[in-house]
């Protein structure tokens, strides 16, 4: 059990190894609280999905996975819009369409499809636990680089007198503006991927793709 | 056709499920989202106008950019005032403005709210201090619609970011000649 | 937003790959080579139209009326999984064998998050049912036009020596990331000059 829930940390990483689930990643990463919110909404999702997939898939035929599959997930991400939109209603309107977006987010039908259809409930809980858990640190990290670089300031959440923004002396009077634009989020994917590479060199495996 | 009727069933339960779950969502967080509208807009709308007591909202139409406008009230004379909302374009999309005007259209503050520009770059125009270079334009003095109207150091703040500065410009200009021109009375 | 602005905002300004980032990871594995990502573009278009289309009636007939706004995600992910296979059987019946090696990218558009995005897209901005076909149609050829550039870029750096933890992805990344700063020049600018 440990061993299912802590692989997804390094060697098994989704977004570092795999790339699942790009689209949150480039696209909300600007500000560290926005790629938090994001990461742990997924978190919720993921594990939800997952658990109700892999205890429902005896009862349901293999060509409707797929659409069980999504139709769960839209439950899961269409409650989460509502209630941020309810109660943090500042993220709701900078996460915008990506909230929606994650019921086709390619980690969740990953494990979903693949892992979660292959086992039992419990197992499946605390795969997409590790894999949600390892997605959010690696997604909080680039969010940090990106904010860091990009506009020179790292945003918390606002508490008493602390604004919930840091600014970097130096870089947040002239950040390189590049980086929190569209263009600088490949381009930082691609540089932390081959350095992700260097330190973990990608084993040839023959991983099954979990194509739905 | 009995197994596939089962099957059916099931798949339309989880269907059924996840709508419910929606519904519920909806029931929970409806009347919290409609609230947090409002409130939003009266603390803006005191932040805008200080001191005032404000109408209801008047929707405009036939009248792009301008959506609508509140009116509001100042002193013991009741001068009269307004708050226009008018949504202008920038850089990524639509940018929403609540500008505060004078009966004759002068400018008395402005705030950008819901927008998509870049931050760092066109979400700089939502510190409250980059409406300054709009104030007391929109009667007498013309609103400056191109950085090169502005004095030097503001010209070159929005230097680089003349899009985003344009679609407020052109929005703000829009809210001014409406009040100007009568409209809201 | 008249016609031509919808072409120009969808394929150039607000490319749904470079500039809006609605993109998940297939677009790695699609754009190997010019003709994969040239056949997948032209499905892609097809249905992302064609969904926006379905998703535009649906929540125009059905939740507007009813004051269902929010269940927006839930049934227009559903019309994308169940019209895809659907579209799936038809084009089998009618394109000849030749033709059929296409249907083996329908299970990734059923999944894939611009056809959910554009059909997301145009109800928010509220387009009509014409604006919102069309909407579906050039984010689709936008997302082809970026698929063939980076294709053949990739096809280009086959001669070329690349550091090796730079090799695959990484470097299709960064490609991605000059195509889309060299997208930064279509910006608003550009559509307000050529339309007004």
């Amino acid at each position: 059990m440990l061993q299912t829930f802590s692989k997804g940390f390094v060697q098994e990483n989704p977004l570092c190894v795999h790339l699942l689930g790009l689209c949150p990643v480039l696209a909300v990463s600007v500000r560290l609280i926005d790629a938090f919110a994001i990461g742990l909404t997924l978190l919720v999702i993921l594990i939800i999905t997952c658990t109700a997939m892999s205890a429902l898939k005896p009862h349901i035929p293999g060509r409707f996975h797929v659409f069980i599959c999504t139709v769960i997930a839209a439950s899961c991400a269409s409650c989460a819009e509502l209630l941020m939109r309810a109660y943090m209603p500042g993220l709701s309107d900078r996460l915008g369409i990506f909230v929606p977006l994650l019921t086709v987010n390619a980690l969740l039908l990953d494990r979903a499809l693949g892992f979660a259809r292959e086992n039992t409930p419990g197992v499946s809980f605390w795969d997409a636990l590790g894999m949600g858990t390892s997605f959010l640190l690696a997604l909080v990290g680039i969010g940090l680089i990106r904010e860091v670089l990009g506009s020179g300031t790292i945003t918390l959440v606002p508490a008493g007198s602390f604004s919930g923004v840091i600014m970097i002396p130096g870089l947040s009077r002239s950040p390189i503006r590049l980086i929190s634009l569209p263009a600088g989020a490949f381009l930082i994917m691609g540089y932390l991927k081959a350095v992700f590479d260097i330190a973990h060199p990608p084993v040839k495996t023959t991983r099954k793709e979990n194509k739905p | 056709m009995n197994h596939y009727a089962v099957q059916g069933g099931k798949i339309a339960g989880v269907c059924l499920a996840g709508f419910l779950l929606v519904v519920l969502a909806h029931l929970l967080t409806a009347s919290a989202i409609e609230r947090r509208g409002e409130r939003e807009i009266y603390e803006h709308l005191g932040a805008l106008a200080p001191g005032r007591a404000f109408g209801l909202y008047t929707p405009v139409s036939g009248n792009e950019p301008v959506l609508g406008f509140y009116p509001a009230w100042y002193g013991p004379e009741k001068t009269e005032s307004y708050i226009v909302a008018v949504q202008g374009t920038g850089y990524r999309g639509p940018l929403s403005l609540l500008v505060h005007c004078a009966a004759d259209g002068e400018i008395l503050a402005a705030r950008l709210l819901d927008n998509q520009e870049i931050p760092g770059m066109g979400k700089t125009a939502e510190n409250h201090d980059y409406m300054n270079k709009f104030l007391g334009t929109g009667a007498a003095k013309p609103v400056p619609l191109e950085p090169r109207d502005l004095p030097p150091q503001d010209a070159e703040a929005v230097c680089g970011v003349s899009i985003t500065f344009g679609g407020i410009a052109r929005a703000i200009e829009k809210a001014a000649a409406f009040i100007k021109a009568g409209g809201g009375r | 937003m008249s016609y031509a602005g919808i072409i120009v905002s969808f394929v150039f300004v607000n490319n749904i790959i470079l500039s809006q980032l609605i993109v998940e990871q297939p677009f790695l594995d699609l754009s190997r080579n010019i003709r994969t990502s040239v056949s997948f573009g032209i499905v892609l278009s097809a249905m992302a139209s064609l969904c926006a289309l379905a998703s535009w009636s649906l929540y125009h007939a059905i939740l507007l009326p009813l004051g269902l706004e929010y269940l927006q995600t839930l049934t227009f992910i559903m019309i994308i999984t169940g019209l895809t296979p659907l579209c799936d059987i038809c084009t089998a019946k009618i394109l000849p064998a030749p033709h059929s090696r296409a249907r083996a990218f329908f299970p990734l558009i059923s999944t894939n998050c611009a056809v959910l995005g554009i059909c997301l897209i145009s109800v928010r901005a509220s387009y009509t049912a014409l604006e919102s076909l069309l909407a579906g149609a050039c984010a689709g050829a936008g997302y082809t036009l970026t698929l063939v550039f980076l294709a053949t870029l990739r096809e280009a750096m086959k001669k070329e020596w690349i550091p090796q933890p730079f090799q695959g992805i990484p470097i299709t990344l960064i490609s991605a990331g000059l195509i889309a700063l060299a997208f930064m020049a279509f910006d608003t600018a550009l559509r307000k000059n050529l339309l007004n």
